[in-house]
């Protein structure tokens, strides 16, 4: 299964790029940020250590859908979905 | 000649120099229900030399979700050109490098009375700060830079 994500603000800057495309094995968004973990230093950012989940503060989208769910096992992926981790917004 | 179609412009996210204030009036000028309205309200955010923290501001860089924001971004003009009085709404917001004073964001509204024009233009602009995917760096004096949140 192939899914792009799509890079914004710090995580533009941290992975030098404004989206990638990640081959996983599994379907749920797991595998993703454990890849993303192994290869960028996201893992402050996005990842609740306390709580194991994704941070409260992230706002996870995928194919231009926020999705309230925190616990990456419960988030589903299909192959061809775009999905973005957002910080909190700050409009000019 | 344009058109009045050609001279409508959409609100939403675009690259710093590909729009300016006067081009978003002229647009609210064409709306077919120009004639309701008695003024044409604006704000313009630009940079400003120092964050909220007092440290010597230079630049400033804005990242945009374009697909997410353009979609926020019409949802507020949408809600609040319901309100009582208020003609039409636009909101243009900048992405790119910016230096010290460049505006960075147009709210335009057309009011039947200029009362509810100032109220829509603060709104529209609490709104658009907590609700578009947007993000702005602020580029320090002192060599550093911060992401706001």
């Amino acid at each position: 299964m192939i899914v792009e994500v799509l890079y914004f603000a710090e995580l533009k800057e941290i992975t030098g790029k404004e989206k990638e495309k990640f081959k996983l094995s599994n379907s749920n968004l797991e595998g993703l940020l454990n890849l993303l973990f192994e290869n960028y230093d996201l893992k402050n950012l996005i990842w609740d250590e306390k709580k194991q989940k994704i941070h409260n503060l992230i706002s996870v989208i995928i194919n231009n859908q926020p999705i309230h769910e925190k616990d990456p096992l419960l988030i589903n992926l299909n192959n061809g979905d775009t999905i973005a981790f957002l910080l909190p917004v700050s409009g000019g | 000649m344009k058109t009045n179609e050609e001279l409508q412009v959409k609100s939403g996210i675009y690259n710093k120099g590909e729009i300016n204030l006067e081009t978003i009036i002229n647009s609210i000028r064409e709306n077919p229900e120009i004639k309701k309205a008695g003024s044409i309200h604006t704000f313009t955010g630009i940079v400003r030399e120092s964050s909220v923290n007092g440290k010597s501001v230079i630049s400033m860089k804005i990242d945009a979700y374009d697909e997410l924001a353009n979609k926020s971004i019409n949802k507020i003009c949408e809600t609040l050109k319901q309100e009582n009085g208020i003609i039409d709404i636009k909101i243009v917001h900048l992405k790119g490098d910016f230096d010290l004073s460049e505006d960075l964001v147009y709210v335009v509204a057309a009011s039947a009375h200029r009362k509810e024009g100032f109220e829509v233009i603060r709104k529209a602009v609490d709104k658009y700060k907590k609700e578009i995917a947007v993000w702005k760096r602020e580029d320090f004096q002192d060599g550093t830079s911060e992401w706001i949140h």
